[in-house]
């Protein structure tokens, strides 16, 4: 079961997305209620400011107040004016608002606490739901006067509220705003005890939090303003990581919960997997990644090597698609069936005279080879940075020459980085105009070759495509620093991931995918020593090209006769 | 069908030789039955005007565009205002020469030839509408070749040559994105005029449900065109799957909420339940709960 502040924090990210009509975006703040779940009203606040206003400024000023020791405080000042201010535009696109809005009111005013125990904030909006009620809250003269000037004129545009917002820290507060780019000014509390230092109230807790808080239980309407950041445990930290180094996953965060379930047992149930198409988010920028600098560089790389043997690469490309073409145009594999329509069979027309049987045609056989798809699985490890090039260059052979004998194609590559499986995808079926993507290839980290096969296999069992044919380039040496799991004995025990166990773990799901009906062959990458290793996991069916121009004959050799049998 | 196309604001110089069109070209009575009325109408002008004038230069249209944005409700519209049969034809993997065309049967002791929809379509003088026709091969595509360039024949090995009749046009459909399609061929896609079909606007949406609810109040006309195009948006961003993304869903739970299902209730019929994620569905409870209240009802939806 995943978490609940993880989906509920992909739930609040789509109310705020929604509202604004604009997914590019990530997100600065949302709201959750108490119990933890999206509180609908404010995240459309959210979405809606986002919707009404050029966000730069608010962005800019959000960022300043960050750097005061009441940061949180500030910042829900400025969204109590918001609120106030966004709500004319939001309610003529979304009327429902203006319920949502006193429904939100009513729990606010019914849970407030007694003036004299409630905070600024608090009584701030206690004054406000009461008077969208049509009620009245005690507020002293300074508090209606900060009040007043809190309620920004909707007609405002955002540079005015911030100017305004600016003004008030000044006059209220004595604060005066740092610049963006300065320092820190002071000691920062851990967030815990900032948060209860400033607002006298426990209550007050990161949302992931709000659950364990007994005092939250009696005042289920609180709500939370909750920096995006500060939300992330561990596993929104490696996320973050993965996803800013390799792009963003494949699935929802749900989805990959129940993918990691499903796959991660066993030897490998301390491992992690993730599934990208190498999209990065907006907000993700090249100078903050390591691994996407890199992959740019040696994507130049690969790109100059296929250029300057452009010419044996394109001939190498022909020569495997002409045999690959000729096995599937000609070789019909089974006989002729029988049907009602189709071709004549002169022999069988005496039947259909005498004997009254209609079926003295041929049909065509509904499951012939056309129902094929294939998979390309390279190994993206760091054993392979002396020839990442030639690799790069190999699958985007093999997988130019199928696409040009209409086949569909997937590329994808694995590398396993702090217990991560990454399995980047670079073309799936339906985009073959993407090959050229396969020079995005770059090689990092540990090869976790196992659990690499399993999550390609997954993938693979869940198309819906009859034949399946799964040809993986490797070097056939697995090996990760993530320990693999072993109970075979009485006693549980923890193996390197490496040398025999990996390569028999390797072996293990390859004969499981090959008893689910999946065809399996290997490239070897590696060198002639490594053969033995291949010939363990993949049986006969590897083929090691000590050159490039045996490489096409090599690996079409190996196509045509699994396609054959098809 | 031309008045709707006044309506529209289309050209009055296309309605005209649309109309000279209808009147050159009768309907043989064997094939009346398919001249069809719509059931919907496809709104949008520039689309039309597109379709039409390439239509009435005898070309062959290749309608492109992702899920719901009425690629085949289009189809259907251009062989009405045309006046013209329809013949369906759905593509698949396993589609062959001989299911387009037609093959050899076997009747009353002697071998005929049974036409496929493409040569009914080519004698008929009626709209072949290919659809989804990069799900088939493009060997078993290649039949229609001579058919939809200037040789405007059918050539079926061991029979006649079928001359096309003058009104007889094809219109394919496409969504490039499903999983289990192709790459058009360039023969093939040279044959054809292509117009990309744009995810129907807030606007036209409006009105399509405007005719077929006539008495839904403008208000909550506007609230469920908005819902939908959020969740085309939503899908875009590829935040939930498309199955929930059904424009026949929508009318329908419209419908159902006319016969006196709350609103609720019938948008989970109609939009909610296609998804069988609780995620998913959790994301699009989110999106009508913003929209739509959980007590709406008949009365406040319609004006009657």
């Amino acid at each position: 079961m995943l978490h609940p502040s993880e989906t509920e924090e992909r739930r609040a990210k789509n109310m705020i997305w929604n509202a604004a009509g604009d997914y590019s975006f990530s997100p600065d703040f949302m709201s959750f209620l108490a119990d933890g779940t999206a509180d609908p009203y404010l995240n459309c606040i959210i979405g809606a400011v986002r919707r009404r206003y050029d966000y730069r400024p608010l962005e800019d000023l959000f960022a300043r107040m960050e750097k005061l020791p009441e940061a949180v405080f500030y910042q829900n000042l400025l969204w109590f004016g918001l609120a106030h201010s966004v709500y004319p535009s939001a309610v003529q696109d979304r009327p429902l608002l203006e319920e949502m809005r006193l429904k939100y009111a009513e729990g606010i005013v019914a849970h407030a606490r007694a003036y004299w125990d409630q905070e600024l904030l608090d009584r701030l909006q206690t004054a406000y739901c009461a008077n969208l009620l049509g009620t009245s809250a005690r507020l002293r003269s300074r508090e209606k006067r900060l009040y007043q000037a809190l309620l920004f004129d909707p007609a405002l545009d955002a540079s005015a509220i911030a100017e305004q917002m600016t003004g008030i820290l000044k006059d209220f507060f004595r604060c005066r705003l740092p610049e963006r780019g300065s320092g820190r000014p002071f000691l920062r509390l851990p967030i815990r005890f900032a948060m209860a230092s400033f607002h006298g109230s426990p209550s007050f807790v990161s949302a992931s939090r709000v659950q364990e808080n007994e005092d939250q239980k009696a005042d289920p309407l609180f709500t939370v303003w909750l920096p995006v950041l500060r939300a992330g445990g561990r596993r929104q930290r490696r996320l973050t990581w993965l996803e800013d180094n390799f792009g963003m996953s494949a699935y929802t965060s749900r989805g990959q919960e129940e993918l990691e379930q499903l796959l991660c047992t066993g030897g490998h149930r301390s491992c992690h997997l993730h599934v990208t198409y190498g999209k990065y988010r907006g907000t993700s920028s090249l100078s903050s990644s390591s691994y996407r600098r890199a992959m740019e560089l040696q994507k130049t790389r690969n790109l100059a090597f296929h250029h300057t043997r452009l010419t044996r690469h394109m001939l190498a490309v022909a020569r495997m698609t002409e045999q690959i073409r000729n096995v599937l145009q000609f070789d019909t594999g089974g006989q002729p069936l029988q049907g009602r329509s189709g071709r004549l069979m002169a022999e069988r027309v005496w039947r259909g005279v005498y004997l009254h049987d209609e079926r003295i045609f041929t049909a065509s056989d509904p499951c012939d080879k056309g129902n094929l798809s294939v998979d390309i699985l390279l190994d993206a490890s760091a054993s392979q940075l002396e020839r990442q090039e030639r690799i790069a260059a190999q699958g985007y052979i093999i997988a130019e020459s199928l696409t040009r004998c209409r086949l569909p194609v997937r590329v994808s590559s694995y590398c396993t980085v702090d217990g991560c499986t990454v399995l980047r995808i670079y073309r799936d079926y339906e985009n073959p105009q993407d090959n050229e993507k396969i020079f995005e290839y770059c090689s990092a980290g540990w090869n976790r070759d196992g659990l690499a096969i399993r999550l390609a296999g997954q993938r693979l069992l869940s198309s819906e495509f009859e034949n399946r044919l799964l040809i993986v380039l490797s070097d056939c040496s697995p090996n990760d620093d993530r320990r693999f799991f072993s109970r075979k004995g009485p006693v549980p025990f923890y193996y390197d991931y490496g040398g025999k166990q990996g390569v028999q773990d390797a072996a293990r799901e390859v004969s499981r995918l090959r008893r689910q009906g999946v065809t399996v062959l290997a490239v070897c990458t590696g060198h002639e020593k490594d053969l033995p290793a291949a010939r363990e996991i993949y049986g006969n069916d590897v083929v090691w090209a000590k050159t490039e121009d045996r490489f096409a004959d090599a690996v079409s050799y190996l196509i045509r006769e699994k396609i054959r049998w098809f | 069908m031309l008045n709707f196309l006044q309506e529209e604001g289309i050209s009055p110089d296309l309605i005209q030789e649309l109309q000279a069109f209808r009147d050159t070209y009768n309907v043989n009575d064997e094939v009346s039955g398919r001249v069809y009325r719509p059931r919907y109408f496809y709104y949008g002008t520039e689309i039309w005007e597109d379709a039409l004038s390439a239509l009435l230069c005898g070309e062959n249209l290749l309608l492109t565009g992702p899920k719901a944005t009425g690629k085949n409700v289009f189809a259907e519209n251009l062989a009405a205002a045309f006046g013209r049969p329809v013949f369906n034809i759905s593509l698949s993997i396993h589609a062959d020469a001989a299911s387009l065309i037609g093959s050899d049967t076997f009747r009353d002791g002697e071998v005929v030839f049974r036409e496929g929809p493409v040569s009914r379509s080519a004698r008929f003088g009626g709209f072949g509408v290919l659809d989804e026709i990069n799900m088939a091969k493009n060997e078993a595509l290649a039949v229609l070749h001579e058919a939809l360039d200037f040789r405007k024949s059918i050539d079926i090995p061991g029979y006649d040559r079928i001359p096309l009749h003058p009104a007889a046009r094809f219109i394919a459909t496409m969504n490039y994105g499903y999983a289990g399609t192709r790459e058009l061929n360039e023969a093939l896609a040279s044959r054809f005029v292509v117009i990309e079909m744009p995810a129907i606007s807030g606007e036209n949406l409006e009105k399509l449900l405007g005719r077929e609810f006539p008495s839904l109040s403008p208000d909550w006309k506007r609230q469920f065109a908005r819902l939908f195009q959020e969740l085309q948006e939503k899908c875009a961003s590829a935040e939930i799957s498309a199955k929930a993304l059904d424009l026949r869903g929508l009318i329908a739970a419209i419908r159902l909420m006319h016969k006196g299902l709350p609103a609720w209730r019938a948008l989970s019929l109609g939009i909610v339940n296609k998804v069988f994620d609780p995620y998913e569905r959790r994301l699009i409870d989110d999106l009508i709960q913003t929209r739509i209240p959980k007590t709406l009802d008949k009365n406040t939806i319609f004006t009657e």
